[in-house]
């Protein structure tokens, strides 16, 4: 930023083909997350694939539309604190949710099981469990 | 104190300026000071809906084979429109910015007309998804009545839906507001208001609109495509 800009205009007119050239980088991105969903099989990749397109259409939006490429300082703390408490309240929910009973592991099987359906080692015990009974035999 | 001095011819210049309020110096500082205020309400727009999202990512993780199973009897189809809707909406924001930024107002007038459409179109196309929804029972808790997907239990799909109609139906209240808004910036236009040191009301309408957009990005995948 320099004195002669100051005196001038302070807009920072971005071309149209840029637009319509990002635009079509986000259309492309659509159809990209679309066919990876649905036209092949990712499996376990399928979820973080996902995400990964969302954030490259995510940071085309806030760079180019959003004119963050470029902005002043106060502008990109704002949005990197905003981030920083994101990655902040995400962040701690998962490690809270993603490890409870882990300190004990019988309480974290059990809640394991529960969550997922699955037959508990109390279940197991009364005989509830026919694969458990089979095996038995 | 220099940085007074070195405001002051700038003020002089733009004393005249008609839009420029009493307590700014310079039409620059009055349009960074206002964008200042429009970025730190996104970080609380971010965090607010980053809540759900932290809410989402409990129940999927909790329950991986009902939010796939539940997740087919939403159209993804529909959801891919409206993507491109939402996406193509995004461009005409920005065109619309940008001619307000080049002072020209009826650029931004034909800008803002066609967003609106985009708008509407995208919310006709989500009643749609919703009357399906309605039309078949699949609806939050309680109010579940499609017994042959699964009577109301502990963890069944009312639970994916109970999240889907949240984010979805908070971003669609976001996209009505966001009609409200671009109406204001399209009287603004029909005032002949823009120019190019005084466009601030365009450019944070459209950020608060690309936002919009952005939420829109992370809900597509999250609840149209699980895979």
């Amino acid at each position: 930023m320099n004195a002669n800009q100051q005196t001038e205009s302070h807009a920072h007119v971005a071309s149209v083909k840029l637009y319509v050239g990002t635009f079509l980088a986000l259309v492309l991105l659509t159809i990209l997350t679309v066919f990876v969903s649905r036209g092949i099989e990712l499996h376990a990749a399928s979820l973080p694939v996902a995400l990964a397109v969302a954030a490259a259409k995510i940071s085309l939006v806030l760079f180019i539309f959003m004119h963050v490429w470029g902005e002043n300082k106060i502008t990109i703390l704002v949005l990197i604190s905003s981030a920083f408490f994101i990655a902040l309240f995400l962040g701690m929910t998962i490690v809270d949710t993603h490890t409870r009973g882990l300190g004990n592991p019988v309480e974290a099987d059990g809640y394991y099981r529960q969550v997922n359906d699955l037959p508990t080692i109390m279940d197991i015990n009364a005989g509830h469990d026919t694969e458990a009974a089979d095996t038995a035999k | 104190m220099t940085a007074v001095a070195e405001q002051s011819p700038e003020q002089v210049q733009h004393e005249h300026h008609p839009h420029l309020q009493h307590h700014f110096y310079s039409m620059r500082q009055q349009y960074e000071s206002g964008k200042l205020g429009m970025w730190l309400f996104m970080g609380n727009e971010f965090l607010f809906f980053t809540g759900l999202f932290a809410a989402y990512t409990y129940c999927r993780w909790a329950y991986p084979e009902m939010w796939l199973a539940a997740s087919h009897h939403v159209d993804w189809v529909l959801g891919a429109t409206n993507t491109i809707v939402l996406l193509f909406s995004s461009l005409t924001m920005a065109l619309g910015v940008r001619s307000a930024q080049l002072g020209n107002n009826k650029g931004v007038r034909n800008y803002m007309i066609i967003t609106i459409l985009c708008a509407l179109a995208f919310l006709v196309i989500k009643a749609i998804e919703y009357s399906a929804k309605f039309e078949h029972g699949t609806l939050p808790a309680h109010f579940w009545s499609a017994s042959e997907l699964g009577a109301q239990g502990q963890a069944g799909p009312w639970i994916f839906f109970g999240m889907y109609f949240l984010m979805t139906g908070i971003h669609a209240i976001h996209v009505i507001i966001g009609i409200g808004l671009l109406i204001w910036v399209y009287l603004r236009a029909a005032k002949e208001q823009f120019d190019s040191e005084h466009f601030g009301l365009a450019e944070n309408v459209g950020l608060y609109w690309h936002f919009v957009d952005i939420v829109w990005i992370l809900v597509f995948p999250l609840f149209y495509l699980v895979a």
